[in-house]
């Protein structure tokens, strides 16, 4: 089991750390991640999530509880962030970057930890898991650092309708809803072969994505703020999944879905946290320095929570 | 539909991606160079590397595919020479040498899996190894004679960067790893994997990006003729030298589409730096990426009969 688990992790956070040694050394100079980053962000991350959230299957038996869950947790983890911003009497910049970073996880690792635990089954659970958490999670990122900003909210609507997860989202879960209930126009072979080139541009550069990721730790950033750096984590890579794993007993969510809800929301923090908090002139160091932490910490709770899970 | 423009289709319609996105502005084309660093120097090594070191050659017959590919580009780089008879100035001979020899072989490895299933898709990795140092050689050799650079070209820098090429590290250490039985699974074979799979669509997306439809209009009189010598002579000398080797079956199928594939933007680079004639190299690696999706499955079928 043990040596399982870290064959599936291993290779996932292998290259977090590559792409952290490429920015270091500057194999790849700072300047030219800008343009990956970029291309990340507008293109492969919107192209792999619509195709999985398209061909979900949201209204499978057993959905609802697992969308619940995947919400739910994004609501926990604002509700938890807000307190604890509260009980630190952190400044509302600091608040937003909490806020930011515990709601959102990293969904291109889950994708690929799903992958390889699970393999080609695990794709009727990681659109229906992504969508609502996805959706949820954009809109409190974008809501909480605009409004710490004079204007940032008129600012923030714009934003959010040019967003290019959002958009990917809405339009596969649209897609997903409605595209059973219409005559079939095209043969199911067509459709794939129209969505061939999506699946090859996004699947194919999930490991980009976790190099990027590692491309932006940033340990310099962990210095200060202690308090605030370490809550972040608890938050984001301990609560979150633990109480998801609690709420999934509770609600009866077991098997192959229970696994994957535990990975998706216990995952680091997502890697575009940050390029909106530089969009909207936020905390950046101290966003850098939670995901770092984040990524750090999960690193170690996530097998360890995936185990408990498999062995449940 | 045919399994081959199945698998194309794909692959074309990311490299279209690629255009849309640098055409758009999404994606500015300043910034597609560290893409293309990412691309070149770790991943696509990676996936070389995994997929030679994973390959069973004793299933194939390696042997004849890799004497009919080398030999399929000599007698290329022979032919082209022939065209020196034609009356043109040295620099606009040497991109018409090159856009006759020159292979974009990551369109064949991105399409391989699916249209020729893995035994094809790791004989078209394992071509590289032999052939990426030969053509560059011979068209190094061509632009010395016949390039008109401003500095001399520093011969020792192009040999030092042949020797560093990653790309040809990543073939040979994986042959050595075939050959050796090592690294073909486990963690750090599973973390190449990964990081293999990434290459393709980035290359793709790149070539996509780096398609220039003005420099169509440079020498179109000489753009036909090199987007002949790529997208029709070259793949029936191919499919020649595969039927006199002995080769048949997939491998004959994947040697027909190392011939057929489009020409390679390492070709723009080298005509900058050695002074060839870089527009029409750059009008001839476009004209080929569009034919290339017509001709390509052709030619596949013609060698699958």
């Amino acid at each position: 089991m043990t040596l399982h688990i870290l064959a599936v992790f291993f290779p996932a956070f292998v290259l977090v750390a590559l792409g952290y040694a490429l920015r270091r050394w500057q194999v790849i100079p700072d300047g030219q991640w800008r343009g990956i980053n970029l291309l990340n962000y507008r293109v492969l991350l919107p192209c792999v999530l619509f195709v999985t959230i398209a061909r979900a299957d949201l209204t499978q038996a057993g959905a609802l509880p697992v969308i619940a869950l995947s919400a739910g947790g994004i609501l926990l983890a604002l509700a938890l962030s807000l307190g604890v911003a509260r009980l630190l009497k952190a400044t509302a910049r600091e608040t937003a970057a909490l806020v930011a970073v515990c709601c959102v996880w990293n969904v291109v690792l889950f994708f690929t930890l799903a992958d390889r635990l699970q393999g080609a089954i695990s794709v009727q659970w990681t659109g229906t898991i992504a969508a609502p958490a996805l959706v949820l999670a954009t809109i409190i990122i974008v809501m909480a650092f605009a409004g710490t900003r004079e204007g940032g909210m008129r600012k923030a609507l714009p934003a959010l309708a040019r967003d290019p997860v959002l958009i990917a989202c809405l339009l596969a879960v649209a897609t997903a809803l409605i595209w059973p209930l219409v005559p079939p126009v095209l043969p199911a072979e067509a459709v794939d072969t129209l969505l061939s080139p999506l699946d090859l541009a996004g699947y194919g550069s999930l490991a980009l994505v976790l190099i990027c990721m590692g491309a932006g730790l940033d340990f310099a950033a962990l210095q200060g703020r202690i308090r605030l750096l370490l809550s972040a984590a608890a938050i984001r890579s301990v609560a979150i999944p633990l109480a998801v794993l609690a709420g999934a007993g509770l609600i009866g969510v077991n098997g192959n879905a229970e696994t994957l809800l535990v990975l998706a929301t216990g995952g680091p923090s997502a890697a575009f946290v940050y390029a909106v908090a530089t969009e909207f002139d936020g905390e950046t160091g101290l966003t850098a320095g939670m995901i770092t932490l984040t990524v750090l910490v999960s690193a170690i709770a996530l097998p360890v929570l995936t185990a408990l899970t498999l062995l449940g | 539909m045919n399994p081959v423009v199945i698998a194309l289709f794909p692959v074309f319609g990311v490299i279209a991606l690629g255009w849309v996105l640098r055409r758009s502005g999404l994606v500015a084309a300043p910034l597609w160079g560290g893409i293309n660093r990412l691309s070149y120097q770790a991943l696509m090594p990676a996936f070389l590397f995994i997929t030679i070191s994973r390959a069973d050659y004793a299933s194939v017959p390696a042997g004849s595919f890799m004497l009919a590919a080398a030999g399929g580009f000599i007698a290329m780089g022979v032919i082209m020479l022939a065209f020196r008879l034609l009356p043109m100035p040295g620099p606009v001979y040497t991109s018409l040498f090159q856009g006759g020899v020159r292979w974009n072989g990551f369109v064949l490895l991105a399409l391989a899996p699916a249209a020729f299933g893995e035994e094809g898709a790791a004989l078209a990795a394992l071509a590289f190894a032999p052939t990426v140092p030969l053509v560059n050689v011979m068209c190094v050799a061509v632009m010395t004679v016949w390039g008109k650079s401003d500095h001399a070209p520093n011969l020792t820098r192009v040999g030092i960067r042949l020797v560093t090429n990653p790309i040809i590290i990543g073939c040979l250490a994986g042959l050595a790893a075939n050959f050796a039985g090592v690294f073909q699974s486990g963690p750090g074979a599973d973390t190449l994997d990964l990081a293999g799979r990434a290459s393709l669509p980035l290359i793709l997306l790149t070539i996509g990006a780096g398609l220039d439809f003005t420099s169509l209009r440079a020498r179109p009189g000489l753009i036909s003729l090199s987007v002949t010598a790529k997208l029709l002579i070259a793949p029936a000398v191919f499919y020649a030298l595969g039927l006199l080797f002995g080769v048949e079956g997939v491998a004959l199928a994947v040697l027909v589409g190392i011939g057929a594939t489009p020409g390679a933007a390492a070709a723009y680079v080298l005509a900058r730096e050695m002074g060839g004639d870089a527009e029409m190299m750059a009008g001839h690696v476009t004209a080929t990426t569009l034919l290339a999706a017509i001709t390509m499955p052709i030619w596949i079928a013609i060698a699958a009969l």
